[in-house]
């Protein structure tokens, strides 16, 4: 008796449950595919979809606080190489493809900036902080290619990789205060805790950008969103495949950076070729307007 | 046992209840600034008001990644919905729910987790280069307009190379 009636209560909340879904689509749309992905993941792993803290729940503010840490680490490790005419240059490029993106807005934007490093990399902290070395610029040929790099670390901005690369245990126990459910005074014990969470959430990332690398799944997200970002705005995603063949070329030589932090050339290859099935890619061409320009603004790199 | 589970997918059901509910209302910014278009489109609209943090829209509708809002000024536009959330910014803890003053991001997140209190007491302990990171964020030509950008791609010729299907 008790059996059947906890079985009807349990018929009558999945339908409640499933009916609230479908209303909500129309008003949430875009975050579904991320619940869906979220619920099959649990499934999988066979952990309870209850998780108190994800990541993905922090605010874009402290998200930003988190990605400025992140990028004064970077920054305290690797010199800026500060050219006026080529920074701007490449702003305007970096935050066009970004807008282009499912995540145009992060709190302050994108902003990118070069680093005086021959090493051939490129690194983009949550929230939008953006870098890439002359080492990385000369691996390009065109602006279709420098605007492949590019949207490859917007796509990382976009799906919150660098805040997944949290341990979350670091973050469990202050839960609550980054939720905003509770605040801790200044100064406080609690506030200790949330120093100590904010301390380990920038190791946990910096390590992971400069010394460690993400999975080989994450980088292929990263590869498919990228060339999304490029056919939508109109770059053609030749200059990704031609940039990748460089750097395979490169690395031959070189085996800093990029040749430690992400999949081999060729794997990447595959994976845009893939998501360019049935279409018919021209050539670059060399001269073109974009291509005069990208040479005038990044000449001397 | 098999009563302990119903009750847990009830608290669910409840808890996934408030959140349509609250989501099919009031949508604030959570950005600094954000931007409503004519259309739900970055290419083929324009800009037809700014939005600061803390301020709520009303969703029309959806589509794509993009919202159908009105404004407080009755304006109505689309914005991303990465520009917003269903989280109302509140001033205390334990207070009363006041919206936060549009642009007032500090107070809202004041106490509440990574925030310039934190940043604060980290930079003491650590050896880093922020100088460069305000730097970033601070230059004017870092701030591009939506004007700019589409001349960028218009004189630059970035037209779409191919179309689907075209073998
Ligand atoms: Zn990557």
């Amino acid at each position: 008796m008790k059996n059947i009636k906890s079985k009807q209560i349990l018929k009558f909340c999945l339908l409640g449950i499933i009916a609230l879904m479908l209303l909500s689509i129309n008003v949430k749309s875009m975050d579904w595919g991320n619940v869906l992905n979220q619920v099959s993941k649990a499934v999988k792993t066979g952990t309870k979809i209850k998780k108190a803290m994800d990541v993905a729940n922090l605010t874009p503010l402290q998200e930003h606080y988190i990605g400025r840490a992140v990028a004064a680490n970077i920054l305290a490790k690797y010199k800026p190489y500060y050219n006026q005419k080529a920074d701007r240059y490449l702003n305007i490029l970096g935050q066009t493809l970004a807008q282009a993106s499912d995540r145009p807005n992060t709190y302050m934007g994108y902003r990118f900036l070069i680093l005086d490093s021959d090493e051939i990399n490129s690194f983009a902290t949550p929230g939008g902080f953006i870098f890439i070395t002359k080492g990385m610029i000369r691996c390009c040929n065109s602006e279709d290619s420098l605007a492949a790099v590019l949207a490859h670390e917007i796509a990382h901005v976009q799906w919150k990789h660098g805040l997944r690369s949290i341990r979350t245990k670091r973050l469990v126990s202050v839960g609550a205060v980054l939720l905003g459910e509770v605040a801790v005074k200044s100064g406080s014990g609690d506030f200790k805790n949330v120093l100590k969470a904010f301390n380990g959430s920038v190791n946990d990332i910096s390590n992971k950008l400069i010394n460690s690398k993400y999975s080989r799944a994450t980088e292929v997200v990263a590869d498919q969103t990228a060339v999304t970002i490029l056919t939508r705005v109109g770059y053609n995603p030749q200059g990704f495949i031609d940039l990748l063949k460089t750097m395979q070329e490169k690395f031959r030589h070189d085996r800093h950076g990029f040749y430690k932090t992400h999949p081999a050339p060729k794997s990447r290859i595959r994976v845009v070729k893939q998501c360019l099935r049935g279409y018919t890619i021209k050539e670059i061409n060399n001269n073109n307007a974009r291509n005069q320009r990208f040479k005038a603004n990044l000449a001397g790199i | 046992m098999h009563l302990n589970k119903s009750l847990k997918i009830l608290i669910v059901f409840v808890f996934t209840m408030g959140i349509v509910y609250a989501g099919s209302k009031f949508l604030s910014v959570q950005v600094q600034s954000a931007r409503v278009r004519s259309a739900p489109n970055f290419f083929m609209s324009k800009v037809v008001d700014k939005l600061k943090f803390g301020e709520k829209v009303t969703v029309l509708r959806s589509k794509d990644g993009w919202y159908k809002v009105k404004l407080p000024n009755n304006k109505t536009g689309w914005m991303s919905t990465s520009a917003l959330t269903a989280k109302t910014f509140k001033l205390k803890a334990g207070g009363r729910d006041a919206q936060v003053q549009a642009g007032n991001e500090e107070l809202a997140l004041a106490g509440r987790g990574f925030s310039g209190d934190v940043e604060k007491s980290f930079r003491q302990n650590n050896q880093l280069n922020y100088k460069w990171v305000d730097w970033m964020q601070a230059n004017p030509d870092y701030k591009i307009s939506i004007e700019e950008m589409k001349k960028f791609l218009i004189d630059g010729e970035v037209i779409v190379p191919f179309e689907k299907g075209d073998k």
